[in-house]
C-alpha cells in the first residue's frame, strides 16, 4: 500500500514550483500577522518601561470627589487640608508634588478657572527647576491663558481686577489646546484668600512619578505608596507621554484587529484558488485514485493534507519572518529605542498553527471538490 | 480450461448508456449490451475506436451509472450497491488495466504498482510483481523515465497485485512490440486459470488473448462473435 501522505509528500516535491507558491502566500500572510502581534507585544514593553523611566503623572484629590463631576468642571468641589503635603516628604515615588487650588469664577461677562499655585515639593527635598516655575506668582500678579486673555483683550503689563482684587498680568500663555488656556494663575495663598478657603487646596499634583521597578501595573503601585500618606483623599491619573504611548499601542492592536482578519481572508483565498488549481491539474490522478479503490475521503484528505501540509511548512517561515521583521524595523514603527525580542518559541507555534488553519480551510472546498469528481468522467479516453 | 456449470462471476444485460451532447444530441454509447463471463474464463470485447468500449468497460468497473440495464457482479447487483461499496469493491475484487498511461508521475515505479494494494506489504508484493515483468531493475524509477512497453507493464502489474476476482483490462497490450505484447497476455491468461474472470477490451486482433467468448463492439451494439 502507497499512504496518502507519502502520495502528498511526493507530489510536494514534484511540483515543487505550485509548492513553493502556496507556501510563500501564507509565509507572507503569517509573517505578517505575527509582525503585528510582535509589534503590539513590543509596543507595549516600551509602554512600560517609558511609564517606568520618564513617569507618571498623578493627581491627588479629596476622597469623596465625584470623578464624574471632576472631569466635568475640570476640579474636585472639595479640598484637602494644606498641612498634608508636609508628609510628601516621606515619599519617593514623585519627583514633585505641587498643590493647587482651583474653582471656576465669573470674570467679566464670561468664566474663567482661578488657579491657585504652591510651591513645589521636591522629593527628598532636592532642588529642581520647578515645573510651574514659568507661571509662579508675586502676590499680585497673575498669568493668564491664551482664551482668557483674547476673549477680554488682555495683555502683558495690563491691570484687571478678579473677584475682588487688583492684578496686574505678568505673562499671556501661548495657547496649548486645553483647559489651561482659561485658566487666571494666582499664587495659591491670593486663591485661598480670594475664595476664603485659607489652609486649603482641592488638588496635589505628583508629578514624574516613578515605580524604581519594572513593575506590571506602575499606576496601582504608585497609587499604593501616596493614598496612605495623604489620608482621605485619593489618587487618580493624569494624561501624559507615557498615555499617549498607551494610545499608540492601543492604535496598533486596532491596526493589528483590522489587517489580521484582511490578511488571513486573502491568504485563505489564494489558497483557494492555488488548490482548486491543482485539483484540476490533478483530475486525472484523482480519478486514477478512484479507480483503484481509495474513498472520496482519501482523496479529498489527500488533496486537503497537501494545502495544509504546506500551510504548516509557510506558517513556520512566516512565524520565523514576522519576528525576525519585527527586531529589524519594530523600531521604526513604534518610536525611539533599540529593544530587541529574544527567540520566540511562541511566535513560530502559532504561525505554524496560523499557517495550517488558514491553507486547510483554503482548501476544504477544493478537496471537496476533487473527492466529488466523476472517475469515469476523468479519465475517459478512446473507447 | 472453463467450468460452464458455474454461475457467471460478472453478468450484465440489456445494458445502455445514452449521453447528452451539446444541443440535446442524445449519443448512445452503449445499445442494449448482454455479457457473460465465469471464473477461469478470458473474455475479449473486441471493437473498434469510439465504439463504445470504454464506456461498457467504465460501467462494469462500478464507476458509470448505465441508463438502463442491470451488471450482476458476483450475484449482487453492482449498481444496487452505494459508491463507497462499489469502491471497496474495486480495491478488493476488481482490477482496472486503463487505456492510458494513468500513472501517478511522482511515484517510483514499485510505489506505482503498490497503489493497487489496500494493505500493507504492497511494495513487497509490487516487487515481486515487477521481477515477474521484468521490471525489477526498474522499481525505483519514475514513469516519465521509463519506455511505453514498461508503463503498460506497470499497469498491469498495478491491475494485478491484489489478485483481483475480476480483471477488466482496457487495450492491455496496445502499441506494444511483440515481446511486451506477449508478456502481458500471458500475465492476464495466467490471471484467468488461476480461478479469476478477465475481461479485456481491445481494437487489436482477439486471438492473441486465447479467449473463451469473444465479442464484438460496433456503434454501441454487442453481439457475441465467438466461443
Amino acid at each position: 500500500m502507497t499512504s496518502p501522505i507519502s502520495i502528498v509528500v511526493a507530489e510536494i516535491r514534484y511540483r515543487k514550483l505550485s509548492s513553493v507558491c502556496s507556501a510563500v502566500i501564507v509565509a507572507t500572510a503569517v509573517a505578517a500577522v505575527i509582525f503585528f502581534m510582535l509589534l503590539t507585544d513590543l509596543a507595549a514593553d516600551r509602554t512600560r518601561t517609558i511609564q517606568r523611566d520618564i513617569g507618571l503623572n498623578m493627581r491627588i484629590i479629596p476622597a469623596d470627589t465625584d470623578l464624574e463631576r471632576y472631569w466635568n468642571k475640570g476640579y474636585a468641589d472639595g479640598w484637602i487640608d494644606e498641612n498634608l503635603l508636609v508628609k510628601g516628604i516621606e515619599q519617593d515615588v514623585a519627583n514633585r508634588l505641587v498643590p493647587m487650588l482651583q474653582r471656576t469664577i465669573p470674570w467679566g461677562d464670561g468664566e474663567a478657572m482661578l488657579t491657585g499655585l504652591g510651591d513645589e515639593l521636591f522629593s527628598r527635598g532636592e532642588k529642581m527647576k520647578p515645573v510651574f516655575g514659568g507661571i509662579q506668582q508675586e502676590a499680585e500678579s497673575l498669568t493668564i491663558g491664551a482664551i482668557a486673555a483674547d476673549k477680554r483683550l488682555l495683555r502683558e503689563g495690563d491691570s484687571v481686577k478678579v473677584l475682588r482684587r487688583d492684578f496686574t498680568i505678568k505673562r499671556v500663555l501661548a495657547a496649548t489646546g486645553s483647559v489651561d488656556d482659561i485658566r487666571v494663575y494666582a499664587s495659591l495663598p491670593v486663591v485661598q484668600d480670594l475664595l476664603e478657603m485659607p489652609g486649603k487646596v482641592n488638588e496635589i499634583r505628583a508629578l514624574e512619578c516613578q515605580c524604581g521597578a519594572d513593575v506590571d501595573d506602575p499606576e496601582a503601585y504608585i497609587q499604593a505608596v501616596l493614598e496612605p500618606l495623604f489620608p482621605g483623599t485619593r489618587v487618580i491619573r493624569q494624561d501624559s507621554l507615557a498615555e499617549a504611548r498607551r494610545k499608540q499601542r492601543m492604535m496598533a492592536e486596532r491596526i493589528g484587529l483590522v489587517a489580521t482578519p484582511i490578511l488571513i481572508t486573502f491568504a485563505a483565498l489564494a489558497i483557494f484558488g492555488l488548490a482548486f488549481l491543482n485539483a484540476q491539474q490533478r483530475q486525472q490522478e484523482i480519478g486514477l485514485l478512484a479507480v483503484l479503490g481509495k474513498s472520496a475521503w482519501t482523496i479529498g484528505a489527500i488533496v486537503w493534507c497537501r494545502s495544509a501540509l504546506l500551510g504548516l511548512l509557510g506558517g513556520l517561515v512566516g512565524g520565523l519572518a514576522g519576528w525576525y521583521l519585527v527586531n529589524q524595523f519594530g523600531d521604526y514603527f513604534i518610536g525611539a529605542g533599540n529593544a530587541k525580542l529574544g527567540f520566540n518559541l511562541q511566535s513560530l507555534l502559532i504561525g505554524g498553527a496560523l499557517g495550517g488553519l488558514i491553507a486547510s480551510s483554503g482548501a476544504m472546498l477544493p478537496a471537496w471538490y476533487a473527492a466529488r469528481r466523476d472517475p469515469a468522467e476523468t479519465l475517459r479516453g478512446a473507447g | 480450461m472453463t467450468n460452464q456449470d458455474d454461475s457467471p462471476i460478472l453478468m450484465c444485460d440489456g445494458l445502455s448508456k445514452l449521453f447528452i451532447a451539446a444541443g440535446d444530441l442524445q449519443i448512445k454509447a452503449v445499445n442494449s449490451a448482454s455479457l457473460r463471463l465465469r471464473e477461469h474464463e478470458v473474455v475479449v470485447v473486441h471493437g473498434s475506436s469510439g465504439s463504445g468500449k470504454t464506456t461498457l468497460l467504465m460501467m462494469l468497473a462500478g464507476m458509470l451509472q448505465p441508463t438502463s440495464g442491470s451488471i450482476q457482479l458476483f450475484n449482487r447487483d453492482l449498481y444496487g450497491q452505494s459508491v463507497s461499496q462499489r469502491t471497496r469493491l474495486r480495491r478488493d475484487q476488481i482490477g482496472v488495466v486503463l487505456p492510458m498511461f494513468h500513472l501517478l508521475p511522482y511515484l517510483d515505479a514499485a510505489a506505482n504498482v503498490a497503489l493497487g494494494y489496500g494493505r500493507k506489504q504492497g511494495r513487497a508484493r509490487a516487487l515481486e510483481l515487477l521481477d515477474r515483468l521484468g521490471l525489477a531493475d526498474r522499481a525505483k524509477q519514475l514513469p516519465d523515465r521509463m519506455s511505453a512497453g514498461e508503463r503498460r507493464r506497470l499497469l498491469v502489474a498495478r491491475a494485478l497485485i491484489h489478485q483481483p476476482r475480476l480483471l477488466l483490462a482496457d487495450e492491455p497490450t496496445s502499441n506494444l512490440d511483440e515481446e511486451n505484447g506477449a508478456i502481458i497476455q500471458q500475465l492476464l491468461i495466467e490471471h484467468a486459470r488461476a480461478g479469476n474472470g478477465v475481461l479485456i477490451v481491445t481494437h487489436e486482433d482477439p486471438r492473441r488473448f486465447k479467449a473463451d467468448s469473444v465479442y464484438r463492439m460496433s456503434a454501441g451494439s454487442l453481439n457475441l462473435q465467438a466461443k
